[in-house]
């Protein structure tokens, strides 16, 4: 397992005849940041039940710290679910100090992390309101800190920023970036591809169950074409003659750029080259990386509709 | 284990700190106190239990002496209320307003003759004892005490039927009279004290009636129902035109009742020692089922929040399915043991304070649980009762995603359930009988039972036999629930109809 806190082989899950994961294979380095991309009704949460030990898997192995999910490294975990549930009538602060206990602290550090946690995300003020009294950000802070109160080495977050303003956004962002300067390893699912790009180490994307990358940005960029991304008032068809050009597609409706496909090491040079042999005009020659969203369409294809970028 | 503590501590807590809960703790007492329960019963049967009443049965083959007997009964209360109402006006009434202002009334009260049979038929014909004192009411001294008008001595009741068609009367109503079965009556449980057996050839003077009883030293019933007896008989010959001297001769032979013990080796009847057992057992066991029910609803109804506000699943990210199960289980048991201990308490404080009259029932019950094993085996059982029910409970709540679709499945869950309620209350009649014994070795039944069997002296190998069935009955409902409890519980958008959850039980879905 090496310094990998978490190991997935061949891990299948199927609810009845629906079958949720399939076959799904990656690891998480210890100390790093791992985004579980893809897109509604992918597996993620399925996934991640599976890492919590609160649902079994169909077939496969899942290992965290080594050992099977269960009570032996529970308690090693923080995990933030997608559907948020607090209990609305206990304050802020019990709400904390109760899960914090229920992972294993006591009484006395339960009460100092939760205190300095509160106050660290800036929620000292209203700790000692009940949670349906606090805004919805506020009450997500407070579920993150339950998460991460008894100092878990292995932190599962899912859909983190789903329901959050901008704001709030960042500062989880922040909170996360922390933990993870801290040596805490991080698993977070999403389809908010922004974030994602901006948090992750690595990256693991699952479409239909099946894992359809698993890698660092860069791979990630290198697993799709590169697309060369062209604006002209003239006709550009005639750039599928170039060689290393695969593909040439006109703008889409509302769109003005063409997208050049070049195939694997092809230079983009050359389709600027072979421009200028035509005179043509260019008003846009952008050969930046695809974004980690243009990766995720590329590989969700049809089922990527609802990732947002 | 600090685990289940914490969630069944917390739970605790939310739900014993709840306006609902304290509402349901406190309404009980309240209802002891102005619901009428208790007043109703002080005034007729607890009152009476620490004197000497009796209940009795009459089988007449005659077919015309019954309704002699009843008059003579009707009679009789008026005639011991006339003389306490005497007494009472004599202490306490205004007597020179009462004779200027209502002559009749004084003449009554002050002046007449309180045994004549002018005097109750006076009484009778202004409506009875009570609207009797409300006519001296107004002539009563200020601050004048409260009447209380005298208890019933004797009630007739039907005959239980294994001895109304008994071939050997005297044998079938044996365990009657020695208090070893007990009867029904109108406020519960109680011992048949006599059976007058009137055979057909009572009237004509060929057989004589026979008084059936375990306690030949107390006369007082027997002698009580010779006389109405000898008048029925004398009233029937005078219609026969038979001659008075005839008459008395007559009645001097058939008149005469012979008195039979089925039993004379025992010590005679238990007065009414059995009676407080059975009334303080049911009582104490209704207590305890409305707490086995109210909490295991309120548990199921918190679980079903929980898993709609999907708290449900960060719980299960912390600790096991069944760590959870047995938390939920635990908070429902500090809930039940807060709830019996209140309304113990309240109804203890309620009699002794308001109702001295039944303090005998607490007693016997206190003496009943008085040693440490006696309280912690009915304690044991109690908390098997609950945990079995409750874990049936909880496995059907954790099958719904809205508290409207748990309603749907537990309501019918609670009828399965109620015969298991219903069997201990007529165990209490007779906690050693049969029925008993067989239902302490019964699965779901054993608990239930013992709580009931444990306020007498249920046998050593009874108590051992229920409490192996009871812990075998919970293990296995603790398995079979835990993995429907587990399957249902993240499925939060799919409630299940109550046959699927039944099948589930057998063949839960995979999660």
């Amino acid at each position: 397992m090496g310094d990998a806190v978490l190991e997935l082989s061949g891990v299948t899950k199927r609810h009845g005849d629906f079958l949720a994961v399939d076959r799904v294979t990656f690891t998480a380095p210890k100390g790093k940041i791992l985004g579980l991309l893809g897109p509604n009704g992918a597996g993620k949460t399925s996934t991640l039940r599976m890492i919590l030990g609160i649902t079994p898997p169909t077939d496969g192995k899942v290992e965290v710290f080594g050992r099977p999910p269960g009570r032996s490294v529970q308690r090693r975990i923080g995990y933030l679910p997608e559907e948020r549930g607090l209990y609305r009538r206990m304050t802020a602060f019990d709400t904390v100090v109760y899960f914090a206990k229920l992972k294993g602290l006591w009484g006395g550090k339960a009460r100092q992390r939760a205190h300095d946690l509160l106050e660290e995300l800036g929620l000292g003020h209203v700790k000692d309101r009940k949670i349906e009294a606090l805004s919805k950000g506020m009450a997500q802070k407070v579920q993150l800190i339950t998460a991460i109160a008894h100092e878990p080495e292995l932190v599962i977050l899912d859909e983190p920023f789903s329901g959050l303003d901008p704001i709030n956004q960042n500062e989880l962002e922040a909170a996360i970036r922390r933990l993870a300067d801290g040596g805490t390893t991080v698993l977070f699912s999403t389809h908010t591809m922004s974030h994602a790009e901006r948090l992750c180490d690595r990256f693991v994307i699952l479409v239909k169950g099946r894992k359809a990358f698993d890698g660092t940005l860069n791979e990630a960029r290198a697993a799709i074409p590169r697309t060369v991304k062209l604006e002209s008032p003239n006709d550009l068809s005639f750039l599928r003659g170039v060689k290393g050009v695969t593909n040439v597609v006109p703008p889409a409706e509302g769109s003005t750029h063409w997208d050049i496909i070049l195939a694997p090491g092809a230079d983009p040079q050359a389709v600027l080259a072979a421009c200028f042999e035509h005179n043509v005009k260019l008003t846009l020659f952008d050969t930046s990386p695809p974004t980690l969203h243009e990766v995720f369409v590329t590989l969700a294809g049809g089922d990527a509709g609802d990732a947002e970028p | 284990m600090r685990q289940v503590w914490l969630i069944a501590w917390r739970g605790f807590v939310q739900h014993a700190t709840s306006r609902a809960f304290l509402f349901g703790l406190l309404l009980l007492p309240v209802y002891m106190l102005i619901g009428g329960i208790l007043p109703t019963a002080s005034t007729s049967q607890l009152a009476a239990l620490g004197g000497p009443i009796r209940h009795f049965a009459v089988i007449d083959k005659t077919g015309v002496m019954i309704p002699a007997i009843d008059a003579a009964l009707d009679r009789d209360i008026t005639a011991r209320g006339l003389l306490s109402l005497t007494a009472y006006a004599e202490e306490n009434a205004d007597e020179d307003r009462l004779r200027k202002e209502n002559p009749d009334l004084a003449r009554l009260l002050l002046d007449g003759d309180i045994d004549s049979t002018r005097s109750i038929d006076e009484v009778e014909a202004k409506g009875g004892i009570i609207q009797t004192f409300v006519e001296l009411r107004p002539y009563l001294k200020p601050n004048a005490p409260q009447f209380h008008e005298p208890h019933r001595r004797f009630f007739r009741i039907e005959p239980p039927a294994d001895v109304a068609t008994a071939d050997n009367v005297v044998e079938a109503a044996s365990p009657y009279l020695k208090a070893e079965k007990l009867v029904g009556g109108d406020f519960g449980p109680v011992q048949l004290w006599a059976v007058l057996i009137i055979p057909k050839g009572f009237i004509d003077g060929s057989e004589g009636a026979e008084y059936l009883t375990d306690d030949t030293d107390r006369i007082g019933l027997r002698e009580f129902l010779r006389v109405p007896l000898d008048n029925e008989l004398k009233r029937i010959r005078a219609g026969a035109y038979v001659p008075k001297e005839a008459i008395e001769g007559v009645v001097g032979a058939a008149g005469t009742i012979k008195t039979t013990d089925p039993d004379p080796e025992t010590l005679g009847a238990l007065s009414n020692i059995k009676q407080f057992t059975v009334i303080s057992a049911i009582a104490v066991y209704l207590l305890l089922f409305m707490a086995v029910f109210m909490t295991a609803n309120m548990v199921v109804m918190a679980l079903v929040e929980e898993k709609s506000n999907r708290v449900a699943e960060l719980l299960l990210s912390c600790v096991r399915a069944e760590t959870l199960m047995a938390g939920k289980l635990f908070t429902g048991l500090l809930l039940a043991i807060l709830l019996v201990g209140v309304w113990m308490i309240s109804a203890v404080v309620s009699i002794d304070v308001l109702f001295p009259t039944a303090r005998i029932i607490v007693d016997t019950l206190i003496e009943n649980v008085s040693t440490m094993e006696k309280a912690a085996q009915i304690f044991i059982f109690f908390a098997l009762a609950y945990l079995t029910i409750a874990t049936f409970f909880l496995a059907a709540g954790s099958a719904a995603t809205s508290i409207t679709d748990a309603q749907a499945i537990v309501a019918p869950a609670t009828m399965i359930t109620l015969p298991i309620f219903m069997l201990p209350i007529a165990v209490a009649y007779d906690p050693a009988g049969l029925v008993a014994r067989v239902a302490s070795y019964l699965p779901f039944f054993a608990p239930f039972t013992m709580m009931v069997r444990s306020l007498s002296a249920p046998d050593g190998i009874d108590i051992l036999g229920a409490l192996v069935v009871s812990l075998l009955t919970l293990w296995w409902m603790v398995r079979l629930v835990a993995r429907v409890f587990r399957s249902n519980l993240l499925r939060p958008d799919s409630s299940i109809s109550f046959i699927a959850f039944l099948r589930d039980l057998w063949r839960p879905r995979q999660t």
